[in-house]
């Protein structure tokens, strides 16, 4: 028996994505102008502000589904960037075996070990604060789990009948890899990206929260968080709505991961 | 398929019940988060019989040797430890410290300070000339590397000697007999009194240094002459003090013991004072101001503060090589807005880099009083005459330090309002602190965070940023003109007609505008009601040593 669909959160997702992409399009304003011509500051809601304003005097509910779409963005570039680095060392680890897959996966081990909070702050500081730098950093250190999977699913995969047939047939390891092997892993490896994707959020979030991330007057979640945790007791909206975005977010590419991955290894 | 435990079954109406209570809870725990403030009588009789006054800073102070102090977390703890030729009164006024009385030569260049009988170290010997002596050349020798040695410059000889030219012993600084201390200074320096209130003019004692190296500073090595001794210090974390019964004023101390607790977050110590952890914090977040007073009332104490929130541009480099455009910049910041609208009229705003002192009025620039839409207008017309349009707009970046949610709310909104009243694109980029002082002394920096806490209630201690010979001077600023006018104040002994001078230097700065001045600081404390003796006082210093626990203040 397979497992139902997480329906709900995969709905709760679609909602989120549409309102995130949507959402600022029917709003007269955009994430970054102030509106100050406010006689106090942060302005309450009301039917141009649905959610007020922040203590800037920016609308908040742009801001909060502007934070949405820069996380989302950056969760799924570095995904796939972390994809397309842990297939490829995977894979080639796995079909190569030996002494090729040792010294390919005591490198993965090696990296493993290097703290990465230091990391990114190392690369910040060498090439200078960028968003794309934010996907490379990112996407450069969660390719490490991908790659420990799919070598295994590959080294299952290596002593098929099929691969030997290949094998004997005379085709190349490339083709064997990218024909046989690529093709029969896409269901275990869509299971985990979508599993890095809430990781890579989280990520973000917190990177953002200490300021390597996103930079002002840009934002995500972790700067929405941070700006939020400052007013915590004045105005404690600012910190539970981005949360609870974040919340959403993470916990539905979870649920949704987690039951792809079940039906996958069942 | 992967295991899954199932929760136990628990019955339907448990569970409502279940929820509704713990809905409660909560409900009731909101409630209680509106603190009254208030601590309840006993535990205030328990801290005032204790005589222990338990005091925050906002991080460890990198170093407790007078000599290599540089902050102004090192310089409060630092207080307590040593006291100088002069010690700062509560109210920032300057009082006789291990001198008790001082002369000054008709030319001004020469003082004589002469140290008080009952002077002494922390194991018993007297406090000597020669101790100072050896303390000051210890700050200027090259071999000390003090981060300081350039504040010593009015000390005669003290620049030479830090730049390796001359050997420490030249130093304008002699020992007459055991208890008179004579001081040669480069020039009559008006402010010099007040110097010597600053940790890095405070005596060491010499056998223990050179006994010890650099780890005399720890607990049980140190001696000092301050009216606390070291007791216990863990790395990163709170700093022990006990009371010194050998310092020559033990009866004036009332306080049994003084902890100094370091915590980065403002938000974690206005916790920590809420729930009685701490008597006394150094700054809290500015969104916490209304509730806090709403809830505290007093206990909230916010004074102007001896500093300037500023920024700095960098002359000798495209764009900012432009002083149109610089003045541009200046002007194109709506001050009162950002004050009063956005950080809760805490601040007041600064038209120039020198805030309001005793016995000095800072220079208003014409545009101060200009009204908001002409003052925009002044600064569209120059950043125009500068050579940009909305066709060719000026594209740069701002670097700040990471900093507080409030430091990055006032950056938004100073590129926000660039963008709106000249279309120019400010992006702001923070950087890890070091990183960032790095950045800024290499000159690597356009355009970068500047902020200023005063050394001394003076206004060379901001005017001095501006000279070519200041390594401070991250902006490259030059100017023959300002040096000069620099140099004449100096030498003025007339306070009305130095005043005049500093005026002048003001509005060379106004024009060349290598400075963007945006508010004034403030203080901002949390001091429990059973504090006291504590006043408000420009340089936010508050020696431990004045202070003290009861319910009223005594006459």
């Amino acid at each position: 028996m397979k497992p139902r669909l997480p329906w709900f959160s995969i709905g709760a997702l679609a909602l989120l994505l549409v309102l995130a992409l949507a959402g600022p399009w029917f709003s007269p304003f955009d994430y970054y102008t102030p509106e100050w011509d406010q006689p106090d500051l942060p302005v309450g809601a009301s039917w141009a502000h649905p959610l007020g304003t922040d203590a800037l005097g920016r609308d908040l509910f742009v801001r909060l589904m502007w934070s949405c779409r820069i996380s989302l963005l950056v969760a799924l570039v570095a995904s796939l960037i972390s994809l397309v680095i842990g297939v490829s060392w995977g894979v080639a680890a796995g079909y190569f075996g030996g002494r090729t897959d040792a010294v390919m996966m005591r490198l993965v081990d090696i990296l493993y070990s290097v703290p990465f909070t230091p990391f990114v702050i190392v690369l910040t500081v060498l090439f200078g604060r960028h968003l794309l730098l934010l996907f490379v950093a990112i996407g450069a250190v969660s390719w490490l789990d991908i790659a420990r999977i799919v070598r295994g699913q590959t080294m299952a995969l290596r002593h098929r009948e099929f691969v030997v047939a290949a094998e004997i047939a005379g085709a190349a390891p490339w083709r064997i890899m990218s024909t046989h092997i690529v093709p029969n892993l896409m269901g275990i490896v869509i299971a985990y990206l979508t599993l890095t994707i809430p990781t890579v959020v989280l990520t973000e979030a917190f990177l953002s929260y200490l300021g390597l991330g996103a930079q002002s007057p840009l934002t995500s979640l972790g700067v929405m968080l941070a700006d939020g945790a400052a007013q915590m007791r004045s105005r404690p909206v600012m910190l539970v709505l981005p949360a609870v975005l974040l919340v959403m977010l993470v916990y539905c590419c979870n649920r949704i991961g987690d039951a792809l991955r079940d039906r996958h290894v069942a | 398929m992967g295991r899954r435990v199932m929760p136990p079954r628990i019955a339907m109406p448990v569970r409502i019940v279940a929820v509704a209570l713990l809905a409660l809870w909560f409900a009731a725990c909101g409630n209680e988060q509106r603190p009254s403030g208030a601590l309840p009588a006993s535990a205030i009789a328990e801290r005032i019989a204790s005589g222990h006054l338990r005091r925050h800073v906002s991080s460890s102070p990198a170093t407790l040797d007078p000599a290599l102090i540089q902050d102004v977390m090192g310089m409060a703890v630092g207080s307590d430890l040593f006291e100088g030729l002069l010690r700062q009164g509560p109210a920032g006024q300057l009082l006789p410290g291990m001198a008790e009385r001082w002369e000054v030569s008709a030319d001004g260049m020469t003082w004589r300070f002469h140290l008080r009988e009952q002077a002494r170290w922390s194991n018993g010997d007297a406090v000597t000339a020669e101790n100072f002596v050896f303390a000051w050349r210890r700050v200027v020798d090259p071999a000390t590397a003090s981060p300081i040695a350039q504040q010593m410059a009015p000390v005669a000889g003290a620049l030479d000697i830090a730049a390796g030219r001359q050997p420490p012993e030249s130093l304008g600084v002699r020992a007459v007999d055991a208890r008179t201390l004579e001081v040669r200074l480069e020039s009559p320096t008006p402010y010099f009194l007040s110097l010597l209130i600053n940790t890095f003019m405070m005596p060491v004692h010499p056998p223990t240094v050179q006994r010890e190296g650099r780890a005399w500073t720890q607990p049980g090595k140190m001696v000092g002459n301050g009216p606390f001794l070291l007791r216990a210090r863990e790395i990163n974390g709170r700093i022990d003090l006990a009371r010194n019964p050998d310092y020559w004023d033990a009866p004036a101390v009332r306080l049994q013991a003084v902890t100094w607790f370091p915590l980065t977050d403002s938000a974690a110590s206005t916790a920590r004072f809420l729930a009685g952890d701490l008597d006394e914090t150094e700054r809290f977040q500015v969104e916490d101001l209304e509730w806090l007073r709403a809830s505290l009332g007093d206990q909230v104490r916010t004074a102007p503060y001896n500093g300037t929130v500023m920024l700095g541009m960098n002359v000798r480099r495209a764009p900012f090589d432009n002083a149109a455009l610089r003045r541009a910049m200046v002007l194109a910041v709506d001050r009162t807005l950002l004050t009063d609208q956005l950080l809760k009229r805490l601040y007041t705003p600064a038209h120039g880099i020198v805030p309001p002192l005793p016995g000095y009025d800072p220079l208003r620039p014409q545009w101060a009083d200009l009204d908001d839409e002409a003052r925009r207008e002044l600064a569209r017309s120059l950043y125009a005459q500068a050579g940009y349009s909305s066709a060719r707009p000026l594209e740069v970046e701002l670097a700040v330090p990471i900093g507080s949610p409030e430091m990055r709310r006032v950056f938004e909104a100073l590129a926000a309002m660039w963008r709106m009243n000249l279309g120019a694109e400010v992006r702001v980029i923070t950087e890890e602190f070091r990183v960032h002082q790095q950045n800024r002394r290499i000159g690597k920096l356009q355009f970068f965070w500047n902020g200023w806490i005063g050394d001394y209630p003076e206004a060379t201690t901001f005017l001095a940023l501006a000279l070519k010979s200041n390594p401070q001077n991250y902006m490259g600023f030059d100017d023959p003109e300002y040096e000069r006018v620099m140099a004449e104040a100096v030498r003025e002994t007339d306070e009305a007609a130095r005043n005049l001078l500093y005026n002048q230097a003001e509005r060379l700065l106004d024009e060349q505008a290598p400075f963007l001045p945006i508010y004034f600081y403030q203080s901002r404390h949390l001091l429990r009601s059973y504090v006291q003796g504590w006043r408000d006082n420009a340089n936010d210093l508050h020696p431990s040593r004045d202070l003290y626990l009861a319910l009223a203040p005594e006459p």
